[in-house]
């Protein structure tokens, strides 16, 4: 992939997609391991029955991936000056554009790996400014690679870990939108919840979020439509207020946001990563000699907490 | 409320929301915000115990930005008033 890099950013857009997904298909075949994550993962779904359509389904995802970096490599050149104008088209109800349109509103945009996130985030950007928060690709050339193509003035990244504390609330008091990603396996830090009908350990910072600073909170999906051309959705503004059972509230917020990823997944499944291992800590289930560690929503039953405590 | 019983209130809320192993009931106007190890996700669980336990709705800066414990029971003794 790293080698291939220039290659692709050599080539017409179209050209360049198709290369990256003859690599993809070079990549689902030598990749046992992520092959068989992806593949594992859309049986556990019910989105196939049977394997070697999951199996099929699982390298359309994989040359769909290779179509979304090689799209975000080339951002600025899709989306740059008014281009994005015509790049995307932009589905929004009216209570969502008067957010986007006031200066003072921060916006909770909450998203998975559906359709290409990144050219999402940035086209948002030309609406509101973007925050989005970040962890590092596994291949760190590519992440450089990702990171120096970010456009500068309307879309920044903070770190998903390990930042000032202070990074997502002050995006959304600036006004800002504040990106968050909810489809990651959140290991020792969320809660159970179930994700296609299985349990998925869950970030919960999009809900805490929204339940204390009160920010409006939308599921965005950006759709690709062809090379070049996508769709950039977002639903209704997602309403919760505090009622004192956090646990509950937060299954509440966050069951509404995996329904509404759920629903946008079943329309292409295609278009999402399924070789993340979403379910690996949501069925793990503690073996005698662990118990829950205090702290967070770890008090409450369901919550993941795959530490040993001494 | 005065500033003792909302720090009484106050040390069962940051408690609950830490993950860190310390001793709670030497809490006190003079410990550091810092040294209660807050960090983004855990913030948000103060606030939201605040808002729960005193009905008073603080920003995260309301919090961080404060060096002590004392700095923050006098924010909400305000707020409260």
């Amino acid at each position: 992939m790293r080698s291939a890099l220039p290659g692709l950013d050599a080539l017409p857009l179209a050209a360049a997609t198709r290369l990256g997904e003859r690599l993809a298909d070079v990549a689902f075949l030598l990749d046992r391991r992520r092959r068989r994550v992806a593949i594992d993962n859309i049986l556990r779904a019910g989105i196939r029955d049977d394997a070697a359509a999951a199996s099929r389904l699982a390298r359309a995802s994989a040359r769909h991936f290779a179509a979304v970096v090689v799209e975000t490599l080339r951002s600025a050149d899709l989306l740059g000056g008014e281009r994005w104008r015509e790049a995307v088209s932009f589905r929004a109800p009216a209570a969502v554009r008067a957010i986007l349109d006031d200066p003072a509103a921060g916006l909770l945009v909450a998203s998975g790996h559906l359709g290409n996130w990144e050219i999402g985030a940035q086209a948002l950007s030309r609406a509101k400014p973007v925050v989005a928060a970040a962890r590092r690709v596994s291949n760190p050339h590519v992440d450089r690679l990702l990171r120096r193509r970010k456009p500068g003035d309307r879309f920044r990244l903070v770190p998903e870990w390990f930042g000032p504390p202070g990074r997502f609330t002050d995006a959304l008091a600036n006004g800002e939108a504040l990106a968050l990603l909810i489809d990651l396996d959140a290991r020792g830090e969320g809660v159970k919840l179930d994700f296609f009908g299985r349990p998925a350990a869950t970030h919960v910072t999009a809900a805490m979020l929204h339940l204390v600073t009160k920010a409006p909170l939308v599921f965005a999906s950006c759709r690709r439509l062809g090379a070049g051309r996508f769709e950039l959705a977002l639903s209704a503004p997602i309403e919760h207020r505090p009622t004192g059972d956090k646990e509950a509230d937060v299954r509440a917020i966050l069951g509404r946001l995996n329904g509404e990823l759920e629903a946008a997944i079943r329309e292409d499944p295609a278009q999402y990563l399924w070789a993340h291992s979403r379910w690996k800590y949501g069925e793990w289930e503690p073996p005698p000699g662990f118990v829950p560690l205090a702290g967070r929503l770890g008090r409450s039953a369901g919550a993941v907490e795959p530490r040993r405590v001494r | 409320m005065d500033e003792g019983e909302i720090l009484e209130r106050l040390r069962g809320v940051l408690e609950a929301s830490s993950t860190q192993a310390l001793d709670w009931s030497a809490l006190s106007v003079a410990t550091t915000v810092e040294s209660l190890g807050f960090d983004s996700l855990s913030i948000l669980d103060v606030l939201y115990g605040i808002e729960q336990e005193f009905g008073l709705e603080l920003d995260a800066a309301d919090v961080i930005d404060l060096k002590t414990v004392g700095e923050l029971v006098a924010v909400m003794a305000q707020r409260a008033a």
